[in-house]
Order: structure tokens, then sequence, then C-alpha cells
């Protein structure tokens, strides 16, 4: 028994060589993912009873008394049996691809018992399919992990050889000799069918911790290079922004080469090709296009669809990954490859974590800042409703007229009474009616009109039927504000402030008109698109309006500004018309 | 508990008390004539066979089993059928029992 | 020492220690210690029962007895089946309902107190050590027998890993031990069974001449013998099997591991199914041992017939068969002890400690540590009972638990159920009236009192060897006569309130009280 149980140990170390080689073919991750279609289980079903094949060849021939082993054995003769491991492929079929592939490589066993012969057949035949099926059954009852624990998987193939050793000894004609036969097997079988299902179901642990480990460090470097990131995706201005994501990516994912663009044109370069791939270069191929409309990961493996005009370029592979904002993509990053070969899986798994990543970076980053703006323009409001200046100013107005214009008094009074009641009611709505608004200005418009009624004219125009429009209260106001205090500080009379409320194909379109002196040159650029600090506050003021505007109605209604050829300034801003369905950020 | 209408508790117990008994008698109704009999038939066998042992052993007609063993088998099987019958009509318990429960809650 | 029995016992301990390592992995409490946080499906549990009720001396003794006697072993067996319908019918789910580990819990949901508590502890206690005793003394001979160890030290070897299990496994660990215990029994019994009958090429009458051939009796094999010397014994024998079962504490508290009574019934039946089909394996076994052992051989290596099954896995399949029946017994007996183990730790720390010491104000933490240090000294207890024993028949200790359930515990289980006017008083007469009665017709019986085989050498006082028939009316004249010569008033609300209970499985509004758990 000892010699055997050796034996069958030294043969089983081919078996086991070769089961590590298949475990380090890349292909074989495969077929530890469990998914159930026809195919993949007949293919399972196929490898293993290939593999349980080879096993009963790792056996040797009983004869009787003796056995001997060969290379490969053909044909058994009626008084021989071959002994092996075919039940360590059945046991690990079961165990891996679940019941029905073990039963399906049991079949393969059986037909090849059956065309082998020799002692023992029919056992053989019922006892393979048997035993692939249970091993399946029952690991699941044992397990929940994905690759049972190697000695949890000893025990299990313990049974197996006992149940074949049972089998013969049923379907034996002659107990005579099965009986000697299972005995000096039993002990055997049962030890080195079990210390190999260990090994096995060890090794395969292993690879399939590898991968695992993989996927662990892809991930790692994904939300390594996101936070990374995160101070760049803060920045003002987007070149800038470009550039440094660019410089990062370059940096962290060894590409050959890096690209950040907006919508229409390339932003930044980075990496090969920089000598032609430059900043301001529009954006031709159709793939980007297309990137940029769905919002998806595209992948470009041909040189033919970067469309690169120079022709020279080294590049020759791309993954387009897009950043989107609310929803719209806002840009793309591009990572070069110069060859399609290095595009794998796990470069574009990357590519897509980081497209996510950055996307809900840039949209937590815009979504911060939209809270301070609001949250500042209430301030605002509540400052207005107490802005001592205005409240000084009218009340000081109110006490002059009361004497000399009693009517006249009481109507500011109420005036400043509207005023300061809409303001607190636009306090806390974040979109409110152009109707509401309106009356809004109107109410600061008359209160205005009564201070400077020598000196300046103040204009209101609406059009019919775009009251029930929705815009970020205290839009207009601050615009008309804005004309008065910078364009109009200097004037003496004949100062003119003009707000218009139009219809146009796009929307409805609000023009705030001064003949002031004008935006100076160098304000003119930044107006509102930063925040100008000035002693007054109203630098703050265009600001705040317009990021509200950009990120309450879109990018579309962002503040105009500039000077008019006959002198004094026109800001304006558009409500586009809206799809009853998107409202913006709620 | 409900605090404001202290009669409530009472109430229910009378609609429980009233349901419960209703499921003691469907109860008994079956299990008392199963236990019975199931233990009629059981305590026969140690007894026919202490008491006419010859008879036992002779072979049934047609089967040629003696009567001892048929009586045997037919213990296991009569407690397989007698189970089964139970898990049946238990059903129908059960649902007794979870209306009852129902009343309970507030 | 036999190599391939060795390897295939430490296969079992292997797999047993692994899954209480698995079971100790869990977070402790004591809801998990005592009832495995009654996670267990009806099927397990019922794997479980089967499990905790099919000992060696079904396996072993079981299969010799119809080798040696025919007709009347496999009498014997029908009563083990028979009794799992009183326990569905009438037992299973109200004691699902009432109690929360132990049977004391069941009984004092309807009379709370201390004494009470106490005695109904001390009875589960008491069976459940003369249980186990029997059982740790056969598994040291077995060993002893097949793998030549020394008794001492087998024994010392399995009480240790008993109270291993239940110590870092608690009932998990117990619970799933039986159901492998189960799997393995049913299988192995399985493909012997085949292999028996693929021998006589699968006809059934081959073997029944070949079994005429194999006994002395000859023709009458088949008959009824003389089991028993006149119809009071095996009545008295069928009765203690009839209402014994049902009062088995270690039985009783497997219902608490599942989550509601149809779980219980789902496992009553699988259990009372698994049984029977082990019976009627056992009785293919025991004929084939006569018809391919033979009688002659059989007697002549073990008079008791213990041997039966090893003997014929030998005869049907060599030594590498035989080994693999050895380990199942083996099984067969840790999976039993174990559950005794647990059975003896509940009342102990439970019911005395927690509830009567402590008034069940211990803590989580207090509680555990307790269980498991309880469950070390029962281990302790038996194991230094079981070293004295080694050649002392102890086997009808066994029948006496059985007795004592049937005559002390059942009458007050019924009682407490279904009787309006039962009150303290009887429960304590009831017990300890079935109890006296059972321990002390026992010894006073042909067991003890024998002239030559005896412990005491005197003809018996009391002549049953199976005193069911009188210690059962006798518990239950005790309780009934307790309840009514006692002056206490009967308790109405309460029994309602326990029937619903018991009947529903809910616990009604109390507004006067704490409910008592």
């Amino acid at each position: 028994m000892k010699v055997l149980t050796m034996t069958l140990f030294e043969r089983l170390g081919l078996l086991l060589v070769l089961a590590f080689l298949v475990t380090r073919i890349p292909g074989f991750r495969s077929l530890l993912d469990r998914e159930l279609d026809l195919k993949t289980t007949g293919m399972h079903a196929l490898i293993f009873g290939l593999f349980g094949i080879a096993g009963a060849q790792a056996g040797v021939v009983m004869e009787g008394e003796t056995f001997f082993s060969s290379f490969w054995v053909f044909q058994l003769e009626d008084h021989q049996m071959l002994v092996g491991s075919s039940l360590v492929a059945m046991v690990i079929a079961g165990l891996l691809g679940g019941p029905v592939v073990g039963w399906g490589a049991g079949c393969i066993l059986s037909l090849y018992m059956f065309q082998l012969g020799g002692m023992g057949t029919f056992a053989n035949i019922l006892v393979h399919p048997l035993t692939g099926f249970l091993a399946g059954w029952t690991a699941r009852f044992f397990s929940q992990e994905r690759v049972i624990a190697p000695l949890k998987a000893l025990f299990i193939g313990i049974f197996p050889p006992i149940l074949q050793g049972a089998l013969l000894l049923v379907f034996s004609s002659q107990p005579e000799v099965m009986i000697p036969l299972v005995d000096r097997i039993g002990l055997p079988l049962v030890v080195s069918n079990s210390v190999a299902i260990a090994i096995f179901t060890a090794m395969i642990r292993v690879a399939l911790h590898e991968q695992e480990q993989e996927a662990a460090y892809a991930t790692r470097r994904a939300l390594a290079i996101a936070e990374e990131a995160l101070p760049y995706l803060k920045k003002e201005s987007q070149v800038e922004m470009a550039d440094d994501i660019a410089e990062l990516l370059f940096k962290e994912l060894q590409v050959a080469a890096v690209s950040v663009t907006n919508r229409l044109e390339v932003l930044a370069h980075r990496g090969l090709g920089n000598d032609h791939h430059h900043r301001g270069d529009p954006l031709t191929s159709p793939l980007l296009q297309q990137a940029i409309q769905k919002g998806e990961v595209t992948i470009a493996s041909m040189r033919e669809e970067i469309r690169c005009p120079y022709p020279g370029c080294p590049l020759e592979a791309a993954i387009i990954v897009p950043i989107v904002q609310s929803g719209e993509t806002s840009g793309l990053i591009q990572l070069y490859f110069r060859r399609s070969q290095q595009l794998g899986e796990v470069e574009v798994a990357l590519a897509q974590g980081l497209c996510k990543l950055i996307s809900n970076q840039l949209n937590a980053v815009s979504a911060e800042k939209l809270r301070l703006l609001i949250r500042d323009a209430e301030l605002r409001n509540l400052q207005a409703q107490i802005n001592p200046h205005f409240l000084f100013n009218t009340l000081h107005l109110i006490s002059t007229l009361i004497r000399v214009h009693p009517d006249l008094a009481r109507k500011t009074t109420v005036q400043l009474g509207n005023y300061m009641r809409y303001n607190l009611r636009l306090a806390a709505a974040s979109l409110v009616p152009l109707e509401e608004e309106r009356k809004h200005l109107d109410a600061y418009l008359e209160i205005l009109r009564t201070r400077f009624a020598d000196r300046l004219t103040l204009v209101c125009h609406m059009e019919d039927g775009v009251g029930r429009a929705m815009l970020p209260p205290s839009t207009i106001q601050p615009l008309v504000e804005n004309s008065i205090q910078h364009g109009l500080k200097n004037a003496v009379s004949g100062g003119k402030v003009e707000v218009e409320i139009r219809k146009v194909k796009r929307g409805i379109r609000i023009i705030v008109r001064d003949n002031g002196c004008g935006f100076p040159a160098d304000i003119l650029e930044q107006a509102g698109k930063s925040p100008v600090t000035s002693e007054k506050g109203s630098g703050i003021g265009l600001y705040n309006v317009n990021q509200r505007l950009i990120g309450l109605l879109g990018a579309e209604s962002q503040l105009e500004v500039c000077n008019r050829r006959s002198g004094g300034s026109e800001i304006s801003f558009l409500i586009p018309d809206q799809e009853p369905a998107e409202e913006g950020i709620k | 508990m409900d605090p404001e209408k202290p009669e409530t508790n009472e109430s229910l117990s009378r609609l429980q008390s009233e349901l419960l008994r209703q499921l003691i008698r469907r109860k008994k109704r079956l299990l008392i004539p199963m236990i019975l009999l199931f233990a009629v038939f059981s305590f026969g066998l140690p007894l026919f066979v202490s008491l006419y042992p010859r008879q036992m052993s002779r072979p049934a007609p047609w089967i040629q089993v003696p009567w001892g063993w048929l009586y045997a088998f037919a213990q296991i099987f009569l407690t397989w059928l007698w189970g089964w019958m139970y898990w049946n009509s238990a059903k129908t318990f059960d649902r007794l029992a979870e209306e009852i429960r129902q009343r309970g809650k507030i | 020492m036999n190599f391939t029995y060795f390897l295939l016992f430490l296969c079992i301990v292997g797999s047993t220690l692994i899954i209480t390592h698995w079971a100790a992995r869990r977070k402790q409490t004591t809801r998990l210690f005592f009832i495995a946080d009654s996670s267990l499906s009806g099927f397990q549990n019922g794997m479980a029962i089967a499990g905790d009720y099919i000992s060696a001396a079904s396996f072993l003794g079981i299969t010799g007895a119809i080798a040696l006697g025919g007709y009347d072993g496999f009498l014997y067996s029908i009563g083990f089946l028979v009794s799992y319908l009183l326990v569905l019918l009438v037992i299973a789910e109200p004691v699902r309902h009432l109690g929360k580990y132990s049977l004391a819990d069941v009984i004092c949901a309807r009379f709370p107190g201390h004494r009470i508590r106490l005695a109904v502890a001390c009875v589960t206690f008491t069976i459940s050590i003369f249980y186990m005793i029997p059982q740790l003394v056969a598994t040291g001979l077995l060993v002893r027998l097949l793998l030549g160890i020394d008794y001492s030290v087998s024994v010392l070897v399995i009480g240790s890993l008993m109270t291993v299990y239940v110590v870092f496994g608690g009932m998990v660990a117990t619970s799933w031990v039986q159901i492998v215990k189960t799997v393995l029994l049913m299988s192995g019994i399985f493909l012997l069974s085949l292999i028996l009958l693929s021998r006589f090429d699968w006809q059934i009458p081959l073997l029944l001449q070949q079994v005429k051939e194999g006994t002395p009796l000859g023709d009458r094999f088949f008959a009824p013998g003389h089991l028993f010397s006149t119809p009071l014994e095996a009545l008295s024998l069928h009765l203690t099997l009839f209402l014994g079962t049902a009062g088995l504490p270690h039985i009783l508290i497997r219902f608490f591991t599942v989550k509601n009574a149809l779980a219980v019934r789902k496992s009553v039946i699988t259990a009372s199914w698994i049984i029977g089909l082990f019976y009627v394996m056992t009785l293919a076994l025991g004929l084939g041992t006569v018809a391919l052992v033979g009688w002659w051989k059989l007697v002549r290596t073990d008079p008791t017939g213990n041997l039966a099954a090893p003997l014929l896995a030998e005869e049907l399949g060599g030594d590498f068969l035989m080994a693999f029946i050895a380990a199942i017994a083996f099984a067969t007996i840790v999976a039993v002890v174990t559950g005794l183990v647990i059975s003896a730790t509940t009342s102990l720390s439970h019911d005395v400690y927690n509830q009567v010491l402590r008034k069940g104000n211990a803590s989580e933490k207090e509680q555990l540590r307790i269980a498991k240090w309880t469950a070390g000294v029962v281990g302790l207890i038996s194991i230094l009972f079981s070293l004295g024993l080694e050649n002392i028949n102890v086997a009808f200790l066994v029948s006496l638990t059985f007795v004592i359930g049937a005559s002390a515990n059942l009458p007050v289980i019924l009682f407490t159920l279904y009787w309006r006017r039962f009150n303290e008083t009887g429960v304590l007469i009831g017990m300890a009236s079935g109890f006296l009665a059972s321990l002390v017709s026992v010894v006073t019986g042909p067991h003890i009192m024998h002239p030559e085989h005896g412990w005491i050498a005197m003809e018996p006082l009391f002549p049953l060897l199976n005193p069911g028939v009188i210690a059962v009316p006798v518990g239950f004249a005790g309780a009934f006569l307790g309840t009514v010569l006692s002056r206490r008033p009967v308790d109405e609300e309460r029994f309602f309130r326990v029937l619903v209970r018991a009947q529903t499985g809910m616990a009604p509004g109390n507004p006067t009280g704490r409910r008592q758990s």
C-alpha cells in the first residue's frame, strides 16, 4: 500500500506541474468567471474532462496483486484497472464551476472509461458524473468564498474515492477479486486524491489572488491620480487647469502623450507629438465629436481614427475620456499610445475610472462654488434688506419729501416696503418668475426715480407673454445698480438706464443699457468672470449674478458685457427656452 | 396598549379567546382521534406479537410475508402517513393562529 | 494500530474541528451558544435531530439485535420511530413557543419559580448525564477494539473533543456536527446496503434464503421470538419508547434552533423520515450479517452482537469498508454525546446559574462565560464517570433515561400545556414521583439486582426489565394527585395566556406583570 501511495504521488506530480502551467496562461482567468451560459459551461466541462483524463492516465494499472505504470494506457484487459486521480478533476470541476460543469466533466470521463474497458467499468462510469455533481452541489453548502479554502477542499476530497470504492463493490461480479483490490487501493486513493485536490485548490487561489491584486493596484492608482488632480480642478482658468492635468496624467500614467481639450479645441498637450499638437488646434476627428456627444469612453485603435494631419505623427492609438459636468461633456482627455497593442484592458479600465472620478470631482467643485454663490446672494439679499446706504438714502428722501411732497413721500414709502418685501421672498427661492423679478425691479426703479428725478431717466420695457419664464432672483436689479454706481457715477444730468426684456429666437433676452462712461478696458474682459474687488462691493455683484446665471440656467445665460459704440455700457443675458424637464441644478 | 380605551384589551381578549377556542376545538377534533388511533395501532404490535406469536408468523395471503413483518413495516409507513396528514391539516391551524395573532395587535 | 482506521478517524475529528472553528468565528452571543440563534432551517434541524437521536446503540446495537434475534430486533427499533408522532402532534410546536433555551423555560412559562426550575433542571441534567455515560463507555470500547488504543486514553480524547466542540462552537457546532454525521451515516449505510444487495444479484429472496442458513434459528428467525418474556414486558417497553422521546430534554431543546412552528414541524417530519429509513436499512444490514457473516461467527466475536455492522462491512468490502463503517460509528457517537453535553450545559448554566442563582440578571458576557465553563465541567464529570466504568455493563442507563423522560418529564409537560387545573404542586410531585419510580424500579430490577451478573447479587425486587408500565402511570398519578389534593386556587388567567402563547406563538398583552421567560 505504501508503494502504491508513493507511486501515485509521483505520477501526480506531473499532473500538478501541468496544472500549474495552465494557471499561468492568461486565458485561464476566464475559467474562473462564473458566467453560466451554455457555451462557457460546455467549454469548462470539456477542459475539466480532459484534465480528468490526464488524471486517470497519471495513475497506475492494477493487475491482481501488482501494479505497473506506463506512459499512456489505451486499452485495458478484463482483469486490469486504471487507478488514478481522475476524481480530482471532477471535484475541482464541481467546486469551481458548479454542479452542471462537474456533471458534464464527469460525462466526458464516463465516455473515456467506457472506451478504456477493464475491471469496474460500470462503477467508474457512474462515479465520475456523480462526484462532479455532488461536489458542485455541496460546495455551495460549505463555503461562500469564490474558491473554497484548500483545507475544506481536502475534506471534501476524501469522500469521492470512498464512493468509488463502494460503487466498485456494488457493481462487481467477482467480489473475491474486487474486495482485496478495493482494500489495496482504498487508502492510497483517499490520501493522494484529497491532497491533490487541496494543492490544486491552493494553486487556483493563488492565481485568483494575483488577478485581484492587479485590479486592486490599478484602482489604487486611479484614486491616487484623481486625488492629486483635485487642486488643479479647482483652478479658474481652463487653460491652466488643462495644462496641469495634462502634466499630471502624462507623468503618472506613463502613456505616450496626453491631450486635454474642451469642446472645440485642444487646451494642452504633453508628450510625443507635441511638436504638432498645440493648444488651439481644432478637434477634427469625428471620433472626438462622437465622444463629446455620447459622453462615453471611446477607443481609437488605428491611426486613421485619430485623424492627425501631420504625416509623421508617432501616435497610433488613443483612449478618449470625456469630462462630464452636469450631464454635459465639457471637455476631453485623450491618452495616446504609440502602438495599439499597448491598449489593454487595464488601461481602458483605468481610463474609465479616471473619467468618472474627474467628472465627479468637477461636479463636486462646481456644486461647491454654486453653493457658496447662492449663499453669497442670500447674504447680499439680506444685506440689501438692511443695506444702510440705500435705506438711509431712501429714508432721507422720504423725510425730505414729507414736508414738500407728501403724496410722493407716501408713494416712496410704499415702494420701499415693496422692495423689501420682494427681497424677503426672493431670498428663499432659487428660481423665480420673470414677473416677480420685474416687480422687484419696478419697486427699486421707482425709488431711484424719485431720488434721481432730475439726473437720471430709468426705463423698463418688458414684452408681453414673457412673465412666466424662470430666472434666478435678484439678477436684473444688480445690473441696474452697477450701471448707476459705475457708469453714471459722474453724470450730472441726462443719464439714462434702459432695461429691455424681449423675446428672441433662443429665449428671452434681458438687456441693461446705460449711456455712462462704459467699462474701463481692463475690467471689461474680466467683468463677471472673476470677482473684482472694489470698495463698494459691486464687482462681486456682477460676478455673483454671472455665476448664478451660468449655474442655474446654463452656459448660454452668461452675462455679455460690452461698451456701446455710442458710449456707455451694455450688459445682457439670455434666459434660454427651457425644455419642460431640465431645470438645472436643484 | 391603548390607554384611552382600557376596555379594548378586554374585548380583544374575548375575541381572541373565542378564536382560540375554535382553534383548540379543531385541533382536538383532529389530533385526539389521530393519536388514539395511532396509539392503539402501535401498541397492538407488541401485544399481538407476544400474545399470538404463531399467528403473526404465518404468511399473509398473496404476499408471502408473515403478518408480523407486515404489521411492523406498517408502523413505519403509518408514522410517515400520519405525519403527512398532520402537515396538511396544520396549514389550517396556522391560518387560525395567524388570525389570533393579528387580533392581538393594536 | 491499523493505519486506515486511524486515518479515517482522524478525518472525522479534523472535519468536526473545522466545523467548530467556523462556528467559533461568529460573534458569540447567548442566543448563538444555546440555540444557534434560531438559524437552522427545518430540513437541517431534522437532520440534526436524527443525528442527535441515532446513537451507536441504534446503529451497532440494533443491527446486532436483528442479526441475533431476527424479528424481535426489528420490533425493538420500531418503538424508537413511532415516538416521533406524539412529539409532532402535541409537543414540538408548543414547546418551541413557550421556551427560550431549555425545558425548564417551558414549564416556568406557566409556573415561574425557583423550585420548579431547579426541579426540571435537575431531571434534565440527570437524563443528560445518564445518557452520556454509556455512549462514552461505548466509544472507549470501540476505539480500543479498532485502534488498539487504551480505553482511558480513548475516553479522554473523545470526552475532550466533545467538550471542545461545545465550549468553542456552542449549539452551532453541535448541530452541524450532527448534520454531517447524519449525512455520513445515511450515505454509508445506503452504500453498504447497495453492496449487500448486489452480492445477492439484487434478488431479495436469495438473501432471505441465505439468512435462514446463517442462523441456528433457521426458519424461526423470521418469527417473533422470545425477546419479551411476557406481554407485559413488551407493552412496557413499547410504552416507554412511545412516550419517552417526547420527554428527552436534549431532543426538545433542538426545537429552539429553528425560527417558527412551521420549521419545527418540518424538522420533526424530516427526522422521522430519516430515522425510518435508517431502521429499514439497519434491517437489511442485520439480515445481511446473518446471511454473510453467520450467527456463529458473530457471537464468537462479540456475544452482544454489537459488531454486526463492522463484520458485515469487512465481509462485503474488506478492511477498507470496515474502516469506513467504524469511522461512521465513531462519528455517530461523537455527535450524540456533543448534543448531550450542550443539553446538560444549558440546564446548569441557563437554568441553575442564570435564572435561579442570579435571578435572570446576569449580563450577556457573564452568561456566555459561565456557559462555557459549565460545558467544560460537564465534560470533565462525564469523563471521570466513564473512566471508572470500563468493565461495567451500563447499557441499561439508556433505557433508564427513556423511562425517566416518559414518567417524570412527559406528564408534567402534557399537563402544563393542556390541563387547566394543573399547578405548581402538581409539577413538583409529578416530577418527583416519576423520577423516583423510575430510579427505584430500575435499581431494584433485574438490571441491577441479579443473582449472577447484577451489581447487587440478589433476586430482583422489581420483576420487570422495563419498568415503564409502572413508572409512567406513577408519574401521571403523581402529577394528578399533587394538583388535586393541593389547596391552591386555579389560575385560569395564566393558563389562558400560556395556552394562547403555546398554540399561536404570541404573548398576549399582560397589563399586570412581567412576562416570565
